[in-house]
């Protein structure tokens, strides 16, 4: 994938407020940087300049927030074309948002909301997302998401129903290790067959993050479980809060000797480190990258 | 129309008034029947429901850390004065409008909208708050706001023409002068004075204000308009109820000279 002339593949990073200032002075090396036009779009002063210096340092992808390719809102249409207008100009190859839903009424929830695994969902959603495809212009791929209620009766598995829309709708896949592992951790699947099952030929990026176990019920912030029985009563949510955990670095491994090459990005949107320490992740990353995809041609 | 239901029930979970969140906390099961789902949905939903909780401290931690961190000194001096106003404030908000900017950052915006009447009408929350809130709010929105092109073909001042100015600019327009209260002091009132404030954005991207006299408020409002600068003195000085005499005109030239070296004037119209 290319954005104007430059190439992005590797490991990248998503790109915060929390340290834009100091890394668009540092300029370490990254493959590429993740950006959400919801934070860009209609803004000017310092971060419409920190985006042109961004876009001077790295390629760029966009991470949408809040199509809502789920609700049963319509499509906002001045979103998308807003969007639209904003993609051109970052020239990101692809953009991606969730399989969630995060409208409702004519609200907007500004989270990550969870849709039915039901077979009247899959031409539902499917439609929006091609409808949606079109107004932006750009190859869209949809994302797996973290969630802590199925709502409603399950007709299918999370891996079939990403499968199916993303058939029905002929688009992309962006594979959120992280989310597909708390998923799996939380309902208690495994998620080595939820990746067998999974539309891994549409990959065209993945996403890694930490977590952080609460308690069910109380949903107070708690000491990572070290075995079965202490997990009782607790969930993981997917906060971005914490350094991406070994169980989900080895799943990246095993998912990207699969995928072959393809982008992997680091979020990190809560308790961010010292940007040194998010760097040496990246660099971490890397080397797992490097290591899965020697077998592949470039 | 099962979809349709079952979000709705999400939104009334995440978004719902206080009343809601108890309901929801003391019977979820209970919470869920009264959405009318399909039945095998409501079944499915029953034994988890618990964590639609978990749902509404999730979305609403997103909205509210916005809208604390754009209007923090309000929110501040609101916990100061009339404790708990503006938290009832987002609740309401939140339960009976939402939001509905794809932007988390005009959430605040909506907001105010929103509150700002009620909080006018409330007598447990002073004059001054409401307008404090507008000018923390104004000087974000300003700091942030695209900065459309200047026009190629400046000219000089001229009394004949028409000015430009480097958007984006603000007037705000207060019975206190709000932009004094203290930093250090949230349960502190300002003096009650109408005032006028100039909200620009320096070289550096930041929020600047300028206190103008309220010749000088008409003045740049009527440039603004598009009144050559003449017209404008004309029209301000009648506004007021002044004669245009020298002392007006040396104090014009003064602003405009001070707002050059600020760069907020550029220039003039060259037709």
């Amino acid at each position: 994938m290319t954005t104007g002339s430059k190439r992005v593949n590797g490991v990248g990073l998503g790109l915060r407020w929390e340290f834009v200032e100091q890394i668009l002075e540092e300029r370490p090396r990254l493959d590429f940087v993740e950006i959400s036009p919801e934070n860009y779009m209609g803004r000017g002063g310092y971060y419409d300049e920190a985006l042109e210096r961004a876009q001077s340092l790295w390629p760029i992808v966009t991470h949408g927030l809040t199509m809502s390719v789920g609700g049963t809102d319509p499509l906002r249409e001045e979103y998308l074309r807003g969007l639209r207008a904003f993609l051109g100009r970052v020239g990101s190859p692809w953009h991606s948002d969730h399989l969630c839903f995060g409208t409702h009424g004519g609200a907007v929830l500004h989270d990550l909301l969870p849709v039915a695994f039901q077979e009247r969902e899959v031409s539902r959603i499917a439609d929006r997302i091609k409808r949606a495809q079109d107004a932006i212009g750009v190859r869209l791929a949809i994302e797996n998401i973290s969630f802590y209620l199925h709502p409603g009766a399950r007709e299918m598995g999370e891996a079939e129903f990403l499968s199916r829309v993303c058939e029905a709708a002929d688009c992309g896949l962006l594979l959120d290790v992280n989310n597909a592992w708390v998923n799996a951790t939380n309902f208690g699947h495994d998620v080595d067959a939820w990746m067998r099952e999974a539309p891994l030929d549409r990959v065209v990026q993945i996403h890694v993050a930490g977590h952080d176990w609460f308690t069910d019920g109380e949903w107070e912030l708690t000491e990572t479980p070290r075995t079965l029985a202490e997990r009782e009563g607790k969930l993981i949510v997917d906060t971005h809060g914490a350094p991406v955990a070994d169980e989900v670095l080895a799943l990246l491994a095993r998912v990207l000797a699969r995928t072959g090459p393809v982008p992997v990005l680091l979020e990190r949107d809560q308790s961010i480190p010292p940007l040194e320490v998010l760097i040496a992740e990246v660099r971490a990353l890397e080397a797992i990258w490097a290591r899965a995809t020697e077998g592949w041609a470039a | 129309m099962s979809a349709e239901r079952v979000q709705a029930m999400f939104a009334k979970a995440c978004f719902g008034s206080p009343e809601d969140a108890r309901e929801l906390a003391g019977d979820p099961a209970a919470f869920v029947e009264l959405h009318d789902l399909a039945p095998e949905d409501a079944a499915a939903i029953g034994p988890s429901a618990r964590r639609l909780g978990l749902y509404r401290r999730l979305v609403r931690g997103n909205v509210t850390h916005v809208i604390r961190a754009m209007l923090e000194r309000t929110r501040a001096r609101f916990e100061a004065i009339a404790p708990g106003r503006f938290d009832a404030a987002v609740d309401a908000f939140l339960a009976e409008v939402g939001p509905r900017t794809a932007h988390l950052r005009d959430v605040p915006a909506e907001l105010l909208a929103f509150a700002a009447p009620r909080w006018r009408a409330d007598p447990s929350v002073p004059a001054f708050l409401v307008e404090a809130a507008e000018v923390e709010l104004v000087e974000f929105t300003v700091g942030v706001a695209p900065r459309p092109p200047a026009p190629s073909d400046l000219a000089d001042v001229a009394a004949d023409r028409s000015l430009v100015f480097a958007e984006p600019l603000a007037l705000v327009t207060t019975t206190h002068a709000v932009h004094e209260l203290p930093g250090g002091d949230l349960a502190a009132a300002p003096p009650a004075r109408a005032t006028t404030l100039l909200v620009y954005r320096d070289g550096e991207h930041l929020s600047r204000f300028l206190e103008l006299t309220p010749v000088a408020a008409t003045l740049l409002e009527r440039l603004r308009a598009g009144s050559p600068l003449g017209v404008a003195i004309a029209e301000a000085c009648a506004a007021r109820g002044v004669p245009v005499d020298d002392a007006v005109l040396a104090g014009a030239a003064r602003l405009l000279a001070d707002l050059g070296d600020r760069g907020v004037l550029l220039g003039a119209r060259a037709a």
